[in-house]
């Protein structure tokens, strides 16, 4: 099943049965979707908790940052400069770009328990002084108040400092690059936090780039990113869970005065709003097909 | 549970499972592999996460959710049944949530009834 499938499990008769988990290269954009309804609806609507999800998300990033970067230094072409370029990451650049802000932000995602709160958390200066301590290299402290292990915070830190090597790699290069899903990259990684990702999500799909809010649909995504004049797709809004879940994050973007209007409008209609920019999307056809 | 042993110590299952569960999770254990050694990454795997083992008895229900951390699933029956049920999605199309709330409307949903052999 693709990242947030939701599903219900009836046994018929007495089973055992082997199974596990993982996370696609291809669909991190799917998982963060997932994690930003959970973030809202906690365990009301998951699985009982596991703390792992996390790490193996740290270390996919950090090995798409070593590719990117150079760090293997067993690559014999290393000095290159065609092996040290975004080119080299081993996921979608579009996937890659929802990695980047998960482990830039993990706060964002963490998962609420209990009866959903009016979430005012974004708007707060809590959420400032959060971010600044977050950037400052206090994990580590953090982490072992709260009871982790220092394992765990030093991978955070390891993860920083890809993320912070990614960062300034594609600052370097981004404007050798074209394309509109190089500079859509760019922007998530320059702007990244929650609210400023449902944004370009939203404003991304009606470009034609991506599509990320109201589908978990893995074919829909690579079908709407390479089918430019096919009409839009209508999405049934029916699940009142769901619904609330993208009030819930629209009002995140309301509260911070982010285009509130209009995502007000994209949300509720995706229907009526989903015209794409057609000169955006032509202007770069043989790049299209690249980054579902 | 006499039949949980017989069946965990059958070879063909597990080797499946093996070769199943090696492709879906190649992406997550080649970036694991590949920075066991870079300075602060965690060297051990933790347990849990990757592979899990249930056992249910029947009339077990899990009701309507998502697997927690926005990650995918793969299970595979060793014995029993169980049905499995997701929103139908027809192809290119998103799933529509308001079909498990609605009853006698002619939506429909799909089940899948998986039996010793079958992976979902």
């Amino acid at each position: 099943m693709p990242p947030g499938t939701l599903h219900t499990v009836v046994t018929t008769k007495d089973c055992v049965a082997i199974g596990g988990h993982f996370y696609s290269g291809h669909q991190f954009g799917l998982v963060a979707w997932a994690r930003m309804i959970e973030s809202v609806h906690g365990n009301f609507w998951t699985n009982p908790p596991n703390h792992n999800g996390e790490i193996f998300l740290q270390r996919m990033f950090i090995y798409a940052v070593a590719m990117i970067v150079g760090f293997f230094k067993s690559d014999p072409d290393i000095d290159n400069p065609s092996h040290q370029n975004l080119v080299n990451s081993p996921y979608p650049l579009a996937s890659l770009g929802h990695l980047a802000i998960m482990c830039e932000f993990p706060e964002n995602f963490l998962i609420q328990s209990g009866v959903p709160q009016q979430d005012q958390f974004y708007s707060s200066t809590e959420f400032e002084n959060a971010m600044q301590e977050w950037k400052s290299f206090k994990e580590e402290e953090e982490d072992r108040k709260r009871g982790m292990t220092v394992e765990l915070a030093r991978q955070r830190i390891a993860t920083r400092y890809a993320s912070i090597q990614l960062r300034d790699h594609i600052l370097s290069q981004i404007e050798q690059e074209q394309g509109p899903a190089w500079l859509c990259l760019r922007e998530r990684i320059e702007n990244a936090n929650v609210v400023n990702s449902i944004r370009r999500s939203i404003e991304d799909e009606r470009k034609g780039l991506f599509r990320v809010l109201y589908s978990n649909d893995d074919e829909l995504l690579l079908y709407l990113s390479q089918v430019p004049d096919e009409e839009p797709i209508i999405c049934g809004q029916g699940h009142s869970c769901m619904s609330d879940a993208m009030a819930k994050l629209i009002e995140r973007a309301r509260v911070l005065d982010i285009g509130s209007s209009k995502l007000a409008t994209t949300a509720s209609s995706p229907s009526q709003n989903r015209k794409r920019d057609h000169s955006i999307v032509n202007q770069y056809p043989e790049k299209r097909s690249k980054y579902p | 549970m006499g039949f949980v042993s017989h069946q965990i110590e059958n070879s063909y299952a597990v080797s499946l499972t093996v070769v199943s569960s090696r492709k879906l999770q190649n992406d997550m254990t080649t970036a694991w592999n590949n920075t066991s050694e870079f300075p602060g990454c965690i060297a051990n795997m933790p347990p849990g996460f990757l592979l899990y083992l249930s056992f249910t008895t029947a009339g077990g229900i899990s009701e309507l959710h998502t697997d927690q951390h926005g990650v995918g699933t793969w299970i595979e029956i060793v014995d029993g049944e169980k049905l499995w049920v997701v929103p139908q999605k027809p192809v290119g199309k998103p799933i529509d949530f308001s079909l498990l709330q609605e009853e006698d409307s002619g939506k429909k949903v799909d089940a899948h009834l998986l039996q010793p052999g079958s992976v979902l």
